[in-house]
Formats: C-alpha cells, structure tokens, sequence
C-alpha cells in the first residue's frame, strides 16, 4: 500500500524531477560537499519553512526529506548547495535569511519539485490531515449520513 | 466464447459508451466481444485514499500533452485523467447527469461564426435526443427524473446555495445527480461518504461496472476480454472492417474477426486508434478521409476557487459534488465569451487541494488555509470549449508505448475566450464566498482533463467530421464510434448523460437497420 503511494507520487513529480535533474549545476563548488545528514537537515527545514504546521511532528519533515534524498540525490545536493551561502548551511541561517534565500531560488526547477513532493507527503498523510479536521476514509464508520454530512447549521436550509 | 475466426460486433471500450452499448446489444439477442484495456477490479477493491486509488484505477500510460494549455506545462505525460480498468472513467466520474441545453446543440446558429474556431451545429437537435435522454435517466437512476427523490441538501452545497441567493442567482439545484438516493435497481442509497471519485465503494452511483456489465454478462451473450488492449483495426478490399487486432495480458497479440466494430476508448484513445489503423485505402487513418479524426478536442474550460470560511463547513462530508448553480450556463456574450459555464460545489481532499489550488503556494499563510480545512467550502467552474481544428490528437512522432506503437500527442492552444470565461467565474465565486463571510480565497486551474470529446465529431455533411448522427462513419459503413468523440460541441454540462443518451440511440439504429 505504502509502496503504492510513493510510486504514484514519483510519476507526479516526474516531469519536475527530470527538469530539476537536468538543471543540476554542475559548477564545482569551492566548499565542501554536503554529507548526506546536512542534506538531510537542510531539505527538513526546507519543508518546515514552505508548509509550517506546529501540529506537525519535526519526523514528518524529516522523514519527507529523507524521502526525497532517496529518489533524487543529485537534485537534493544541487538544491541544498543552492540553499546555503558559503557562511553556512541553510538550516543554520536565521529565519529571515531563510526566507530571502527560498525566495530568491523558488522558481528553480529544484526547490519546485521539492515543494511538490513536500506538499503531497504532508497533506496525504492522514496523521497531518486530521488535525485538520479532515476524516479520511470513511466506509467502515457507515459514511457520514449519521455524522455530521449535513451538520451546517450558521445558514439558511435550502429550500 | 467466440471463436476469434466468427465475425463478430466488437466494442472497444467498457465505460459509458462502450458498457452501455454492450447492455443493449446483448439484451437484444446479439452476441458481442468486449475489449477493455484495462484489468476488472471490484468496488472491495478500491481505496477511499486519493493517491492509491489514483495508483489503481487511472490510465497512467504515457501520452504527450503539447502547446500552450496547463497540461503540456504542469502535466506533460498526462494530459487526461480517465481510468483504465474495466467500467472505465465511470468508476472515477462524480456522477452529475446533467442534459446538454437546446442551443447548446447548434452553437454555429446560436454564437455566430467565431475567429479561430471550429464550431458546427450538430446533426441532431435536442428534441431528437429527448427520448433517450429520459432512458438514460431512468437507466443510470437520475436523482430529479424518474420519481427518484433528490439527496439532502450537504454541507457543502448548503454554502453554495445560500451564497447563491445572495448573488441573485436563481437556478441552484442538487438533483440531477446518478447516485441513488434509495435502494434502485440492486444498489443501495448514497451514504455520504465522500470519496466518489475513487469508485464508489457500495456502489450507489451508477457506472458500468455496477450495472450495465453484470446485465450483459447475465444474457449470455458477452464475451468479455479484459486487459487486452486494442492495437489496430483492419479492413477488407471493399473498405470495410473485418479485425481488430489486441494484445492480451501475457502479451499475446489475437486477430478477432469483426464483422462491426465499435471504438468507445475515450476521445483520446478512439482518435489514437482510428489515427493508427492507417492502410493504402485510409493512408491518414481508418475513416479519416476529410482530415476531423482527432482534430476539434475539447475538454471543458476548468477552474475552481475555496474559501475559508468564518464557521466550519466540513466539505469533505457526503457527495463530492453535491450540487450546482446553473443561472451561468446560458449563452450571454455581455460578458466576453460566447456559452456559458456552471458553478458546481466540489469537497475535494487536503492533497487534491495542494496540488490543485495555488500549485506555488508556500509559507505561513498557505500553510495556514490548509489547517483551516473544515472551514473551507469550494466549486469548481465547467464551462464550454470551443472547438478549434488544430486542437487535436495526433501520433506522437517521439514517444511509443509499451507496444512499439506511438503514444497519443494531444495539442491544445485554448481560444482566448477562455481567460474571459476564467475571470468572470473567479469574480462571481470569489463574491459568492464574500457574501458570507469568506475570509480569503484561492483559485487554482486543473490540469489534467477528465472530459474529453470531439475528436470523432458527428456531422450532416461527410467532409465536416467523421461519423453520421448515429455514430456511424461516414466512410466506413460498419465502424461506429460509440463515446464522448462524437460530440460537435462541449456545452457546459459534464458529458456522461449525454454520451449515455446517444449511445442507447445508437443500439436502437443497430438493431432496427444495421445488424
């Protein structure tokens, strides 16, 4: 089931990976290369920065991050580095600074595909959504004919 | 079984067109082979999760969306989202059964001549299609039709409705509607549980699979083949068609000898078909002869908009489209754009509403409307799109499927009444929503088309389309075309009632003058 969904999820953000792929800078960087864990933290707070939730667990976005990192290394390393100032890696920046950074790198064919991904992991997981108020899937609860379909109450009834 | 050497009626195609047509040829005494691309999977089956169920049920082979329309940008492989399984796109289809309107079948008399259109009136009027119309109510169990009472008003639709007044509009309505309100015809009422576009799970709303299929299986008479994906068409010296040619599930390719053939594949894959049994008789494609086969797609021009609402609305209770408001559907050309568009309330889910609404949306504010989601009511707009002869399904000259065979191209440049169409419907839902108290709004363009027609266009005179008002080819006597293709016009009602009503018209011609 679990592997259903990300597959399905993949072949969205396919176009936009392939594009973000082919847009990787390949200019040598003179820092370091990022490790695998910078990379990490730098794509979790990426995801925490576009769709801030405080009812939100820090896992989710790591666990997205890491999601991401698996299927597209490259882009993830582009777009960490592109993220980052030679000061210092885009997680250690202070907000304000973050913000001017997505800005300035939000229409890169990187961070679009990232925020797709982000954007679909968070807002299909039920464990996010419920706190929502969204109710997923309801058969099993006998629909909601007995809860609450037609609850509105602050409008007239149609007539 | 039939014996793949017996000339037999082959319907390509198991969904509205193809489903319906199968029913009524078997009910008839006919026998007939049905081949769907697609695998047979059962409502126990289905996933009340958009993205499994999305997963499960679409046609996720690839095609080619080209030109300067939001799927050839946001959805290049996908320019249609349809399902590829047996019952086909009514599995997913939300289940409004509106009639086209009369003017909406002549739009060249009603609309005049448009600059970088296509239009044509069609060759049937809608007084023709009445009769079946009222069928197709009674088959598909038509909320409003019938003696079958409309559903309870949701909570979604209770927005739409009372925002609707206060707009001044006066046609709101959510009957109409092909979900059973009672048990009818072995299936239970609607139980509002959401999910309809995910097949339903009690099947309440009609779709072939559900009805058309298990009456057809019951005659006797049907041999059904699913999985097995029509590759080409054949003909014989005198121009008529004897074969098509499929390719099972173990990758077997099969000749079955036809001696009528019916393509119900969806306007793409109908188009992509005809365009692909090309031979020295039909050097541009079988019963292309003047050039319409594949040309004048349309889909419906689509948007939508949600607001947050001050009090909580819970849209994603009950019917996904619960209801509409139809005073935008008339022809009015004050407002800049020739037919007209409906409103209708749509409770999509927390994801279909991240990728739909605002596709760079981000930060604090976005984040916040999404965890206002039981406050938010929405609609989405479908309205009429003109016909244009170089929007159309072509082979692709890059991509081939899985088959070898080259994969649909589909190339749309909408007319620029479009954007008018788009405006005019954000400023009326945008002050719909204010009317009540909304406190901010955000629009969004769905990419991927779920209606799509035109690409076989009937026609009174051979060179202006393709098949005859019977949806049989003008050149081609015993190939039909049997789905959305057909269509000369889009109107501004989703298509399946209508698609239904011209295909039971289509079996009675069979049956009373071809087979």
């Amino acid at each position: 089931m679990q592997t259903i969904d990300r597959r399905t999820l993949m072949k969205f953000a396919a176009a936009a990976l392939a594009t973000a792929v082919a847009a990787c800078d390949s200019r040598q960087n003179t820092s370091a290369p990022l490790t695998d864990k910078a990379i990490e933290l730098i794509l979790a707070q990426l995801a925490t920065d576009l769709f801030p939730h405080k009812s939100v667990a820090t896992e989710k976005y790591q666990s997205l991050a890491r999601l991401f990192q698996s299927r597209a290394g490259e882009v993830s390393h582009s777009l960490s580095k592109k993220l980052s100032t030679p000061g210092g890696s885009f997680n250690q920046l202070t907000q304000a600074e973050r913000m001017e950074r997505i800005h300035q790198q939000f229409f890169s064919p990187e961070l679009l595909a990232f925020r797709f991904h982000a954007a679909v992991s968070l807002y299909s997981d039920l464990d996010v959504t419920q706190a929502f108020g969204y109710q997923g899937p309801s058969l099993d609860d006998g629909g909601y004919i007995d809860r609450g379909f037609n609850d509105l109450d602050w409008l007239p009834e149609p007539s | 079984m039939i014996e793949l050497t017996e000339p037999s009626i082959v319907i390509i195609g198991s969904g509205a067109g193809g489903g319906t047509l199968a029913r009524a040829l078997c009910e008839a005494g006919k026998h007939v082979v049905l081949l769907e691309a697609g695998p047979r999977i059962e409502a126990g089956e289905w996933h009340q999760d958009d993205l499994k169920a999305y997963g499960q049920l679409s046609w996720l082979d690839p095609r080619e969306a080209t030109g300067t329309y939001a799927a050839a940008q946001f959805t290049p492989n996908m320019p249609a989202w349809i399902v590829k399984a047996l019952g086909g796109s009514t599995l997913h289809w939300n289940g409004l059964a509106y009639r086209m309107q009369p003017h909406e079948f002549a739009p060249l008399t009603h609309y005049g001549p448009i600059d970088g259109a296509s239009l044509m009136d069609w060759p049937i009027t809608y007084d023709e299609i009445a009769p079946y119309y009222d069928r197709a109510e009674a088959l598909m169990g038509v909320t409003g039709t019938h003696g079958i009472a409309p559903h309870p008003a949701t909570n979604n639709y209770k927005v739409l409705h009372a925002g609707g007044q206060r707009m001044g509009y006066q046609n709101i309505s959510n009957a109409h509607i092909a979900i059973n309100s009672d048990m009818r015809d072995d299936r239970p009422g609607c139980i509002q549980m959401g999910f309809c576009n995910q097949g339903c799970k009690i099947n309440a709303k009609w779709s072939t699979l559900a009805s058309e299929i298990p009456k057809a299986e019951a005659t006797g008479k049907l041999d059904l083949r699913s999985e097995c994906m029509a590759l080409s068409i054949e003909h014989d010296t005198n121009g008529l068609v004897n074969a098509v040619i499929y390719r099972d599930k173990n990758g077997r390719e099969t000749r079955q000898n036809a001696a009528y053939v019916c393509v119900a594949g969806n306007a793409i894959e109908t188009a992509r078909l005809l365009l692909q049994s090309s031979s020295a008789t039909f050097p541009d494609g079988l019963a292309n002869t003047h050039g319409h086969v594949g040309r004048h797609y349309m889909r419906h021009i689509g948007a939508m908009l949600y607001a947050r609402m001050p009090k909580p609305v819970n849209m994603h209770r009950g019917i996904v489209t619960p209801g509409t408001i139809f005073d935008e559907a008339r022809h009015d050309s004050s407002r800049g754009f020739a037919g007209g568009y409906l409103m209708e309330a749509a409770g999509i889910s927390p994801v279909s509403l991240a990728m739909l609404i605002n596709p760079t949306g981000w930060g604090a504010d976005y984040a916040s409307f999404m965890e206002h989601y039981d406050h938010l009511a929405g609609m989405l707009m479908v309205g009429e799109e003109l016909p244009r002869a170089d929007n159309r399904v072509t082979l692709s000259p890059d991509l081939k499927d899985a088959h070898g065979f080259p994969v649909a191209r589909v190339h749309v440049d909408e007319h620029p009444q479009s954007d008018a169409m788009r405006e005019h419907f954000f400023a009326q839902a945008k002050a719909l929503y204010a009317s009540l108290g909304a406190l901010e709004s955000h629009t969004g363009i769905p990419a991927s088309a779920t209606h799509n027609l035109g690409t076989a266009r009937m026609s009174e005179e051979p060179q202006d389309g393709v098949t005859n008002s019977f949806g049989q080819c003008h050149d081609v006597s015993n190939l039909f075309v049997s789905d959305g293709s057909l269509f000369a016009s889009s109107g501004a009602e989703n298509p399946t009632l209508t698609i239904v009503a011209l295909v039971l018209r289509q079996a009675d011609y069979l049956l009373r003058e071809v087979l």
